[in-house]
């Protein structure tokens, strides 16, 4: 977007970019005008695990339904509250767009789902750094016998990216930082303390579900360059691990 | 070598032609109005043939229970809690190939059949229900793919243990009767 002051994009501001209020996404395309714009591949598996995961799950539902209300319903009746919100915001970013219509609702989640969200991410984006190599970061959603698949999961027996390389290489960073996070009361951040302390003994305690559900935070905030700020919607988590590990955070 | 006959060719000669396929080999195919209806070959080819094609179901049964067994680890790891997204999608990935497995488990072994057809069933209903899914319910799913289906052969009374997992791990096998199913299976022990 610009030469300006570097600010670097968490995973809950990329997906806010595409669902927020009208009235947030143009506050977000002011903030950032001007700025270099840097988010990194691992945000992007984020955000493929989340919002482009959502547009199937969504798709899915429309499809296997013959009226359009009966997917609220099932959206309110098989989802939890987490992923039931996050199905509800990408359908009100249809509402938004005035798709109405079964036909019209497929035919546009088909274009989300094939190449407009990946696009929208990339969207005024100068930099995608590729720090862990995260390999479900190259995954994209592909049509296989009348539905779309995406392997949005890694696990811990298959090694296909170099985070436990990455945090090696950090370890001097990461020194002391195990020990404050375990005194936390936040669980989430005591989590990230425990696989810390494991990881020199077990370095493959960071793929799978470890990386995915518990590290990413701790990831996407030491990828954050030295001279870039973090910008998220999450800052119960992150200002902790930015003041842990010396990053600025965004200040709008 | 292989000769196509009309069923009325074949009337006063079928003697002859089962000599002649049992000795020489061959397969005769019989028609009617000029569509091939049958094929006589000897009993010993015919065997051959199931075998190769058993062989070959043992084969195709092997790679889809693979593809199973991976998409239910990944979804395992993936996902957290009731009403996951992810277990939705599971079983909607999940039906095509629960269909295929049921096509090759046919050829397999009864108990295969038995088992993957249940599977089959179980998958149509929980798609066609709309209770939040459980991650416990792939929990049994991969006790099934790990520990029955990769046998060479099942039984009967493996297709009964399967059903009895999938009961008392919350799936419904059947479509709904009155009373409890897990209960029913305890009164028949």
């Amino acid at each position: 977007m610009g030469d300006g002051p570097r600010v670097f994009l968490d995973t809950t501001i990329q997906i806010e970019r595409l669902t927020g209020t009208r009235a947030r996404r143009a506050q977000l395309t002011v903030q950032l005008t001007g700025k270099k714009v840097v988010t990194s591949t691992y945000v992007l598996g984020e955000f493929l695990r989340t919002l482009v995961k959502d547009c199937i799950t969504l798709y899915t539902l429309v499809s296997q339904s013959v009226y359009l209300d009966d997917v609220e319903v099932q959206i309110a009746n098989r989802f939890n509250k987490r992923e039931a919100s996050r199905c509800l915001l990408l359908w009100a970013t249809l509402q938004r767009a005035r798709v109405y219509g079964r036909e019209k609702v497929l035919c546009t989640l088909r274009t989300y789902i094939e190449y407009g969200l990946v696009q929208a991410f990339m969207a005024g984006v100068d930099q995608v750094s590729d720090a862990t190599g995260c390999g479900l970061a190259q995954e994209r959603p592909h049509w296989v016998e009348g539905t779309y698949r995406l392997r949005a999961q890694c696990r811990r027996e298959v090694k296909e990216c170099q985070l436990e390389e990455w945090l090696a290489a950090h370890s001097a960073a990461l020194d002391g930082v195990a020990l404050h996070l375990r005194a936390s009361e936040e669980p989430a951040l005591v989590r990230i303390g425990e696989l810390l302390d494991e990881f020199p003994q077990e370095p493959e305690t960071v793929r799978g579900r470890n990386c995915t559900w518990y590290l990413g935070d701790l990831i996407i905030t030491l990828e954050c360059p030295a001279d870039a700020a973090l910008y998220t919607t999450n800052r119960r988590h992150f200002e902790v691990l930015c003041a842990q590990l010396g990053k600025p955070m965004y200040e709008p | 070598m292989e000769r196509v006959l009309s069923v009325s060719e074949t009337r006063g000669r079928l003697t002859g032609l089962v000599q002649q396929v049992a000795e020489r080999g061959g397969e005769v195919i019989i028609t009617t109005r000029d569509e091939p209806m049958a094929v006589l070959m000897s009993y010993r080819a015919y065997q051959r043939w199931r075998e190769r094609q058993r062989r070959q179901a043992r084969v195709q049964f092997a790679e889809l229970l693979s593809s199973a067994q991976e998409l239910i680890e990944t979804t395992l790891e993936g996902s957290r809690e009731a009403g996951d997204s992810d277990l939705y999608l599971f079983w909607h990935n999940f039906k095509p190939l629960a269909e295929d497995l049921w096509q090759a488990g046919l050829e397999v072994s009864e108990g295969h059949a038995l088992i993957t057809s249940t599977l089959l069933d179980v998958t149509l209903m929980v798609l066609d229900g709309d209770a939040p899914l459980q991650p416990e319910h792939l929990a049994v799913l991969k006790r099934i793919a790990t520990d029955l289906l990769p046998r060479p052969e099942l039984t009967a009374d493996d297709a009964a243990q399967a059903h009895r997992l999938l009961v008392e791990g919350g799936l419904r096998t059947v479509f709904p009767v009155e009373g409890d199913l897990a209960t029913l299976y305890e009164e028949a022990m």
